[in-house]
């Protein structure tokens, strides 16, 4: 039950997204963690061929340019018919060579050669070697050949030179691609480029490999102290027993780059996780705490509580949900206070006199069983002082009602000035008024009542240039709390009645005991 | 690139010498000269020479302005375009042109122009400077130019190889270069056959072993490598032709339409026979042909 909660819950689901991205992130970093092998090693296969096919198109440039240069060469009439002369006239080759140099001399090639029509070397800036190679090769037709050359090879752009239709001679133009040209292969990724031939390196990039013994067999190999992962950039031209092309990677490079790759990968790793659980928690944090305060304060109101919410000024809408919270709270309370001074109201109303403002004779069956428990727990009597207002509806018939509630408000008044803390005062009939009180002192009962007598006889209703005398006549009685039978309400006030009809018999204006009751023989006198 | 910007550049060279020449622009569409007061002469490369040196004095003459064609000594620009452009002579232009090649009566008569002889040029025969022959006789001129000596050991000089350079223009006109071989068929087919004066000059400068033929009008650039050798220990020189003991030469010409301008008459002539022409004459070894 509890995991289902916690399951079904924000904080839940949060931690389980959290965990669960957790784990994807570092599943797929560990997969590749455990797998970069393969892929460096493809990366690694992948660049040494974009590598060669770059150095094949450079050879295709250089190619396209010899072509050109040929075909400018083969074309020039001028350089035709100089080829004419020394060819067909025997003249010296100089006017020819010189030709060349003045019109064609800008041309990027690092060797020329000039063949007569049989195969004699009519002039030109070559090695030895490379004449012996063009002779055999000297067609009619144009033709780009690569050729042996003592550290790699030479890429050779021959044309017949026709002159009125018939071929001259030839003319060679040649580009050495050895050891400065593979200078350009070893960038920064460290693939070097190297010739081979008869399985030893004639040439390298950095000078390194040169002469070392070379015989692959798959694409790894040793060469000297260090090992390499190897390509062979297969020229189509070229025939096998030229040189070959081949681009190599140091494996101490690419192992380099493994563990550059593994050390970033778990790195990565590292981060994501310390990330990935500190934005978790600042998630669970952000959104559960406000949420489990919002619960919380909810419960208390279920509770019947109305605890105090405090706004706040955060700009999200958890925190305009509390406020909106805050502010529902502290209507409910405005609301609570004002039913409770209603229920207050409503309350006092219901148990006190409204034109005397003493309580009424509801609340006398209400507060009587209390009191007479409180008498009981403290051993006490209830003492009850009956008063009624003497020739009161003489009052009201002589002047009126008002004046009658008037007569009733100055003696509720006067009775509430001289009564005491314990004392309870009632208005129990239209001129009838009861107070009772815990007490044992029967004295001191009678001497309230007196006083109280003898300040309303002395103080008379003054109302609108009126002054009415007022007197009272009261029975006091008194009922033992541990007596069930004479504790009754009933009972007292029965007995507070008799003694208040034995006050009006004697003239009113006096105050009576209850039979079986006395007091001091000075009271008695009063 | 490089390349495509310098045939580039030659194309845009020659079209613009097209169409600030109007008689190369004659080859293929009808002349179109100004008109008005200036004179207009054009033609052969070699009268063009004696023309144009003389222009201030001819100006003063005739008191008119004077243009002149005829500075690119090419194939084309050459005697043909000087008649075209006698021819083109009215009422509103006056035109003259001028020509490097005899005109036979019947070329004269067929195209209705008048020709004004100016004087005999000797047509030199050049080797290149670095060849020791000083002299060959005409014979010897002429085998060689056939193809029956190749080599000039035959003719006393090194083992070298003979090439022969030729400009054989107006080839139906007499004179000129058939004073050495009268047909372009006799020349030696393994020559090179230069279609300007300059190319001869250059041609002949290049190859030690070469000979070639140019009027003696011709002003070489410095840096040549080219000179002139005696025919029969004759130099080609006036007096020489005078004499007749040079055999090669050739007639340069001014020709108008059958009635020029009393403006164009009076500058021919003065071209013929003035002092300024005498002075020229002298300086290019030029026989006049009026007194």
């Amino acid at each position: 039950m509890a995991v289902r909660s916690f399951l079904n819950s924000y904080r839940g689901r949060l931690i389980i997204y959290s965990t669960a991205l957790m784990l994807c992130l570092t599943g797929s970093l560990l997969y590749s963690y455990h797998h970069v092998d393969s892929i460096i090693k493809g990366e690694t296969t992948e660049h040494i061929e974009r590598v060669a096919q770059l150095s094949h198109k450079r050879l295709e440039d250089i190619q396209n340019s010899l072509k050109g240069y040929v075909d400018t060469i083969r074309s020039d009439l001028r350089l035709q018919e100089y080829m004419f002369v020394v060819t067909n006239i025997g003249s010296e080759a100089k006017p020819l060579h010189e030709l060349y140099k003045k019109h064609f001399g800008w041309f990027s090639v690092d060797h020329y050669l000039f063949f007569s029509k049989s195969g004699k070397k009519l002039f030109g800036q070559a090695e030895a070697s490379l004449v012996e190679q063009v002779k055999p090769i000297l067609k009619e037709t144009e033709s780009i050949r690569y050729l042996d050359a003592h550290d790699g090879l030479e890429i050779v752009a021959i044309s017949p030179i026709k002159y009125r239709d018939s071929i001259l001679g030839y003319v060679v133009l040649s580009k050495h691609i050895g050891q400065k040209w593979l200078s350009a292969y070893h960038d920064e990724s460290g693939v070097m480029a190297f010739f081979v031939k008869n399985n030893t390196v004639l040439s390298s990039c950095t000078g390194k490999l040169t002469g070392k013994s070379f015989n692959p067999s798959t694409a790894n190999m040793t060469m000297g102290d260090d090992s390499y992962h190897i390509y062979h950039s297969n020229l189509s031209t070229t025939e096998s027993t030229l040189p070959q092309l081949w681009f190599a990677i140091k494996n101490t490079e690419v192992v380099s780059r493994l563990n550059e790759h593994r050390r970033a990968t778990l790195l990565t790793i590292g981060f994501s996780i310390a990330a990935i659980t500190l934005f978790g928690l600042l998630l669970i944090r952000n959104f559960t705490r406000p949420l489990t305060q919002l619960i919380h304060l909810t419960r208390s109101i279920t509770d019947g509580k109305l605890p105090d919410v405090d706004r706040t000024n955060k700009p999200n809408e958890i925190a305009a949900l509390s406020n909106h919270f805050a502010d529902m709270v502290k209507a409910l309370k405005d609301k609570q206070d004002e039913i409770d001074k209603v229920h207050a109201a409503l309350e006092k109303s219901a148990i006190t006199d409204m034109l005397t403002g003493l309580y009424n004779r509801r609340y006398l069956q209400v507060v009587f069983p209390k009191l007479v428990a409180q008498a009981q727990r403290d051993l006490h009597k209830i003492a009850a002082i009956l008063i009624d207002l003497d020739h009161f509806k003489q009052v009201n018939d002589e002047h009126g009602h008002i004046t009658g509630d008037m007569a009733l408000s100055h003696f509720s008044d006067e009775l509430k000035k001289l009564s005491r803390t314990n004392d309870y005062l009632f208005r129990i009939g239209g001129e009838e008024f009861l107070v009772l009180s815990i007490t044992d002192d029967i004295n001191g009962i009678a001497q309230f009542a007196e006083k109280l007598r003898s300040e309303i006889a002395s103080t008379p209703v003054q109302y609108q240039e009126l002054t009415i005398p007022l007197t009272i006549s009261c029975g006091i009685s008194l009922a033992d709390s541990n007596d069930p039978d004479q504790s009754t309400l009933t009972q007292l006030l029965n007995k507070a009645d008799k003694a208040m009809y034995e006050a009006k018999e004697k003239g009113r204006n006096c105050v009576c005991l209850a039979p079986g009751l006395s007091t001091s023989p000075l009271l008695r006198q009063v | 690139m490089a390349l495509w910007k310098t045939r580039s550049i030659q194309f845009l060279c020659l079209l613009l010498l097209g169409l600030n020449n109007p008689v190369w622009a004659a080859k293929s569409d009808p002349i179109k000269l100004p008109e008005g007061d200036e004179i207009i002469g054009a033609g052969a490369h070699f009268s063009w020479i004696i023309f144009n040196q003389l222009k201030p004095e001819l100006e003063k003459i005739s008191g008119r302005k004077i243009s002149l064609y005829g500075k690119n000594s090419m194939l084309g620009q050459g005697c043909n375009a000087g008649i075209k452009t006698a021819k083109l002579s009215n009422d509103k232009r006056d035109t003259f042109g001028f020509v490097c090649c005899t005109l036979s009566d019947e070329e004269v008569k067929k195209k209705n122009i008048q020709v004004h002889p100016l004087a005999l040029e000797p047509v030199m025969i050049l080797v290149n400077k670095s060849n020791p022959i000083k002299n060959l006789s005409k014979q010897q001129v002429r085998d060689i130019f056939k193809g029956k000596i190749k080599n000039w050991k035959d003719v006393g000089g090194k083992d070298q190889a003979i090439v022969v350079v030729t400009r054989l223009h107006c080839k139906k006109r007499p004179g000129h270069w058939k004073r050495i071989l009268p047909d372009a068929k006799h020349f030696r087919a393994e020559r090179i056959n230069v279609k300007s004066a300059d190319e001869m000059s250059q041609r002949v400068s290049d190859f030690d072993g070469a000979i070639g033929h140019i009027g003696s009008t011709w002003i070489f650039e410095a840096g040549d490598k080219t000179r002139a050798i005696s025919v029969d220990h004759k130099k080609p020189t006036a007096t020489n032709l005078k004499n007749k003991s040079y055999p090669f030469y050739r007639k340069l010409s001014a020709v108008t339409n059958p009635n020029p301008a009393p403006d164009v008459l009076k500058i021919i002539r003065e071209a013929q026979t003035g002092k300024g022409f005498r002075k020229m004459a002298k300086r290019f070894e030029l026989l006049p042909l009026v007194e």
